[in-house]
């Protein structure tokens, strides 16, 4: 199962999932945030509209669809803890002083402990990011570590 | 009347022509960009306002251009490049050479036609990304190729200015356009070099909490790579797309978009106003025939674009044609070659009124093609098959 993801110059993003009853499902992604689900149904040239919604409610649907929650997906401070060790999304805000600054330059790993393990970024995720990886606002930083190393890595998150 | 007030009841009266032009086109669905021209034409040149009046349209046309660059990465074509380029060849070799023919024998030299052979062979961005839009037809299958097209055209854009603004500085054709493919090379090298050395602080720049910051910082930058390109004899609009190219590369793109769209909605508008003023009324009407021969010949070689695009494309015949109908409509690159063309060449007033007649034509006709595109394709082609 592949999604395929597209560029619309002007409009914004296109992903198409091939779904096992022989259609394909399309979600625009506007960048105002509006989303537009159509369908292709089989041995069918054009799309039908299924839906729109607002960015609002495409993440509360999300959730149901990801988890059967009716909780929106919280992308912002997503907490696991499997004894003793935490993983937690860190976001970067634009007055951070991380920003622009890689993760050589800020010695992570000799500061605070905790390891990057992933960057996400609507630009597209950087699983692994190398010591040459440059933070950005909005960003959001995947984290792991004990309890203390993701603090410490937080606070280093925060200052401006 | 002291000249200061008449300045203001000059701007004054602009901006109320404006508001008109952009109630206008809410009513009737069009495109603002040929009302603000329509607008213009009988509208005297302002006296006391006339350097406001230049430096709004020129910021217009540059904002306009830094938001195109903005939306255009090289990053991103290069995804698709080897589908769109062959594409995009195409599209110029249909319209850019009969444009040229087109030029000569309306009797323009060929300077000249070479500016109205851009302006025929541009679609306009603006008029057909709205028209998907409001159609709903983002999940289409046309609708990458013919996105796809637009963008290769900024690119045509950017070499077209560089090349005709140099040749038309003067010097012999082959010297001048070596010599305007190198600044451009230039400018693009300090922009990336620039960009490269100064990352942090221009990311912490961009990535300000004030939104004061970022809004001075990027009209400085635009107002400023505008004057190094004009100083370099390439246009200023040139430069700002490719600041525009330059900064759409960063995690900032959105929050540039949004921090400059309201200068650039006033911005642009006066600019096409400020061409419409400029066109000489004398000189429509002897236009409006050979325009009328212009939107007749040049819609149909788009037609003829978009069915072969969507045929090399594979694309299902119903969207082969809706590609095809989807590209008529030419509105802000032409605009620009006319209003550069009538700053630069002799023949520039005649060739001003013929691109104004053309390009209201055209975006007025081409957006019914464009509105109608799926009910045209089911006319031609027929209607859906049924689930079989």
């Amino acid at each position: 199962m592949e999604i395929r993801e597209a560029e619309l110059p002007g409009i914004g993003r296109k992903f198409s999932l091939a779904t096992s009853d022989g259609s394909d499902v399309v979600i625009v992604v506007h960048s105002t945030g509006k989303r537009e689900v159509f369908r292709f149904l089989p041995c069918e040239d054009d799309p039908s509209p299924v839906l729109e919604l607002s960015h609002e409610e495409a993440r509360a649907i999300a959730g149901v669809l990801a988890g059967g929650q009716a909780e929106p997906v919280r992308e912002d401070a997503m907490l696991q803890i499997m004894q003793g060790l935490h993983l937690r999304w860190v976001r970067v805000s634009g007055g951070s002083r991380v920003v622009g600054r890689t993760i050589r330059d800020l010695r992570v790993r000799e500061r605070t402990g905790a390891s990057v393990i992933a960057v996400a970024r609507r630009t597209g995720h950087v699983p692994n990011p190398g010591p040459e990886e440059v933070f950005a606002p909005g960003d959001t930083v995947i984290v792991m570590g004990r309890e203390e190393q993701v603090r410490a890595f937080e606070a280093l998150m925060a200052q401006s | 009347m002291s000249a200061h007030t008449t300045l203001l009841l000059e701007v004054g009266g602009l901006l109320a022509a404006l508001l008109a032009a952009t109630l206008l086109a809410r009513w009737t669905g069009q495109s603002p960009i040929p009302l603000f021209i329509l607008m213009g034409l009988p509208l005297n040149p302002p006296r006391e306002a006339a350097d406001v009046v230049g430096f709004l349209a020129t910021l217009g046309v540059s904002l306009l251009l830094f938001l195109i660059g903005l939306e255009f990465s090289p990053r991103r074509l290069a995804k698709n490049a080897r589908r769109l380029l062959p594409a995009g060849v195409m599209d110029f070799l249909l319209n850019f050479p009969l444009g040229m023919v087109a030029g000569r024998l309306l009797g323009f030299s060929w300077l000249a036609a070479a500016f109205l052979a851009g302006a025929v062979y541009m679609s306009s961005s603006a008029i057909i990304s709205r028209g998907v839009l409001e159609a709903h037809r983002g999940a289409n299958r046309e609708t990458e190729p013919l996105l796809g097209l637009l963008v290769v055209e900024d690119i045509a854009v950017a070499v077209l200015l560089a090349l005709l603004t140099s040749v038309a500085a003067g010097g012999a054709l082959l010297a001048a356009g070596a010599v305007g493919i190198a600044k451009l090379a230039l400018l693009v090298a300090c922009l990336l070099g620039a960009a490269r050395l100064l990352r942090r602080p221009l990311w912490r720049l961009l990535g300000s909490d004030s939104s004061e910051v970022l809004l001075l910082f990027l009209l400085g930058v635009v107002v400023l790579t505008g004057a190094a390109s004009a100083a370099l004899g390439l246009s200023e609009a040139l430069g700002a797309f490719l600041v525009g190219t330059v900064l759409g590369d960063t995690p900032y793109r959105e929050r540039i978009e949004q921090t400059l769209l309201p200068f650039q909605q006033l911005s642009a508008a006066m600019f096409f106003i400020a061409f419409g003023i400029q066109i000489d009324l004398a000189e429509v009407a002897p236009s409006l025939l050979p325009a009328l021969a212009l939107l007749v010949v040049f819609s149909l070689t788009k037609l003829a674009t978009g069915l072969l695009v969507g045929r090399s494309w594979g694309l299902p015949r119903r969207a082969t044609w809706r590609l095809g109908l989807s590209l008529a409509p030419r509105g802000e690159f032409s605009i620009l070659l006319g209003a550069l063309a009538a700053a630069m060449l002799v023949e520039g007033p005649r060739l001003a009124a013929l691109v104004g007649a053309y390009v209201v034509l055209s975006a007025l006709t081409g957006a019914v093609l464009l509105h109608h595109a799926d009910r045209l394709a089911v006319a031609v082609v027929g209607p859906r098959q049924a689930l079989r």
